[in-house]
């Protein structure tokens, strides 16, 4: 489990610990009417809010609307403590009540993107906050829960006493800030969905018909209580905009999860994952190639050892005996012919296997007849030098790049090798296939099995040749069931 | 014939390729050396110098276990060391001034290799 996922399970937790506790609250306070139907608006909206936001937070956690959301949904757990009787918890709720509507507002204005984007959007949301939390502030030192209507409301303990009327002012101001704040964000909020694009229209109608309901109600509740025209009709408005604002959460998350915009996101997150797991492939691709490249370059260096020494062993150790022969065969040419002779028969011998070595040699450094003849007449003279009777099954009809019939040749010669010195077989084949711009190189032997690429260079160098052309080499060698070596190597172009 | 001749130096011949080794036997032999034995690798090498006390080595530079340089070094610590010839296909500027600081009188290339060649390195 992700941090977090742990971290949105934590605070489900503790949104339901708090939703139980506002439960409690309000069906044990005395000073509440119709406790029920309070219970079910506060722990609706709350959980509501809570639930859609944790939701939508694990499902775009790049996006604010989640987190925003959620917010709403705590703090409109302080809508609870307005019916605590205990004077302390009930301030509280009166300090914290009002604060869910700057949220939803900011919650409203950035949706569904999360993000504070213009100068009206951050002042809106600025002049929001400030009446919710510090002329809230304001408003607490001097409120008198008597004088607001609430019978049997506890005190207010921090209510600074002697200035009565000025709580009802700081009052009156708030609503006079947030009316226009509150139609300024209707505003803003239609005419995004008026301006909105139709599959973007689309996700933000349930929110925009669904705030725009509860904004509505709970403006002209707002207006009402500001002009004092009706407490019943005021409380109506009050019932009606919580009920509506409770479905809110719905509307945003149904909203968030169909906007083309979450879904761009989503896409975003699902591209930004495969990104991610690419760049992993490739720096892996890389390590393998610079791992490659280390043992090519160093398979060269030791080539050129090989043939340094292959020369120096065979050749040139036969060329000083031919040269010795030679001397002494021409020291003895007059007191002993029949010896000089002997000697010179000796040293046509040396001649012979040193022209012979060196034609070996140079067969290993680049096969003259590959270039000369092709790949078919190549793998024959191969065949027939084998002391394992090989069969060549297929070669391609037509010549291919020189780097690919290269490869294609030193598989085969490498793996003929292979077989006359470990496998033990009775016979081999080779084959090789052009098909749908791959050249298909098979080895195939009878033989004792058991061969592992990863011992020994031979079989590495050869998949390093093959993986330079962008090729595979594959060696397929069960104990006791011959050995298959396979190649397929690209045909570039 | 042969009274007035002095006694034939003795030489053994230190070289891995049994090619060599017989080519240069008949051309040391034709040309007046006793040859007394043959070493393949440095180890076999140092036994039959101790054991056959040859008056000359005739010494390959690459063998299979010591290098001629090490044989060398390690017979001269012997004290009694004999001359020894350095040979090798190589040139000598093939093996810089290794040559020149070794024990060995001289260095003679494989394809140069005679009898006489060997007594002018040696005196």
């Amino acid at each position: 489990m992700t941090g977090l996922r742990r971290a949105l399970l934590g605070l489900a937790a503790l949104a339901l610990l708090l939703g139980v506790s506002a439960l409690l609250i309000i069906l044990t306070s005395s000073h509440t009417s119709s406790r029920g139907v309070a219970a079910v608006l506060i722990l609706l909206a709350g959980w509501g809010f809570v639930g859609t936001g944790l939701y939508a937070w694990d499902r775009r956690p790049g996006n604010n609307t989640g987190p925003l959301m959620t917010a709403v949904g705590f703090t409109w757990f302080f809508q609870a403590l307005g019916s605590s009787d205990n004077a302390a918890l009930f301030t509280i709720g009166y300090l914290g009540s009002s604060l869910p509507y700057a949220i939803l507002i900011q919650l409203l204005i950035t949706f569904p993107t999360g993000r504070l984007e213009t100068s009206l959007q951050k002042a809106l949301v600025g002049a929001a906050y400030f009446v919710t939390t510090a002329m809230q502030v304001v408003w607490v030192l001097f409120v008198d829960p008597a004088r607001e209507g609430c019978d049997g409301c506890p005190s207010n303990p921090v209510q600074i006493q002697g200035h009565e009327g000025f709580a009802e002012a700081v009052g009156i101001v708030q609503g006079l800030i947030a009316i226009p704040v509150i139609a300024a964000t209707v505003v803003v909020v239609y005419r995004r969905w008026r301006r909105s694009e139709a599959s973007e229209r689309l996700a933000l109608t349930p929110v925009v018909a669904t705030g725009g309901l509860a904004f509505v109600l709970l403006l002209t509740q707002l207006m009402v209580g500001v002009l004092g025209v009706s407490e019943v009709l005021e409380q109506a408005m009050f019932i009606g905009g919580v009920a509506v604002f409770g479905c809110l959460p719905f509307a945003f998350l149904f909203g968030l999860l169909r906007s083309r915009m979450g879904r761009d996101e989503e896409i975003r997150t699902a591209l930004a994952a495969e990104n991610e797991q690419l760049t992993e492939q490739l720096r892996a691709k890389v390590e393998e190639l610079r791992a490659s490249r280390a043992r090519i370059v160093e398979a060269g260096y030791a080539e050129r050892r090989r043939v340094e020494r292959d020369l120096h062993d065979g050749a040139q150790q036969r060329l000083v005996a031919l040269t010795m022969s030679l001397r002494l065969a021409r020291s003895r040419l007059e007191a002993d012919p029949a010896g000089a002779g002997q000697l010179l028969d000796e040293a046509l011998e040396e001649l012979a296997e040193a022209t012979s070595e060196l034609r070996e040699l140079a067969r290993g450094i680049h096969p003259a007849v590959l270039s000369d003849r092709g790949l078919a007449a190549a793998l024959e003279g191969l065949a027939d030098r084998s002391p394992v009777p090989v069969e060549v099954l297929r070669t391609p009809s037509q010549r291919l790049e020189g780097s690919v019939e290269s490869a294609a040749y030193f598989v085969v010669a490498e793996a003929l090798t292979n077989v006359a010195r470990y496998a033990r077989a009775d016979a081999s084949t080779v084959s090789v296939s052009r098909r749908d711009g791959w050249v298909e190189v098979e080895i195939r032997d009878d033989g004792v099995g058991g061969a592992d690429p990863d011992q020994g260079t031979g079989l590495r160098g050869l998949a390093d040749r093959v993986a330079a052309l962008d090729g595979r080499l594959e060696v397929n060698s069960p104990w006791g069931k011959g050995t298959v070596v396979r190649a397929r190597i690209p045909l570039g172009g | 014939m042969q009274d007035n001749r002095p006694m034939p130096t003795s030489i053994l011949i230190v070289d891995d390729h049994p090619s060599f080794r017989l080519s240069a036997r008949r051309m040391l032999e034709a040309d007046g050396y006793e040859v007394v034995g043959e070493a393949e690798d440095g180890a076999a090498a140092i036994e039959a110098a101790r054991e056959l006390r040859p008056e000359l080595i005739l010494l390959d530079v690459q063998l299979p276990d010591l290098d001629g340089f090490e044989v060398a070094a390690r017979l001269a610590a012997d004290g009694e060391c004999p001359a020894i010839v350095l040979t090798s296909t190589r040139e000598r500027s093939d093996f810089g001034g290794e040559i020149e600081s070794s024990p060995a009188r001289g260095f003679v290339t494989k394809g140069e290799l005679s009898g006489e060649a060997i007594a002018a390195l040696v005196g």
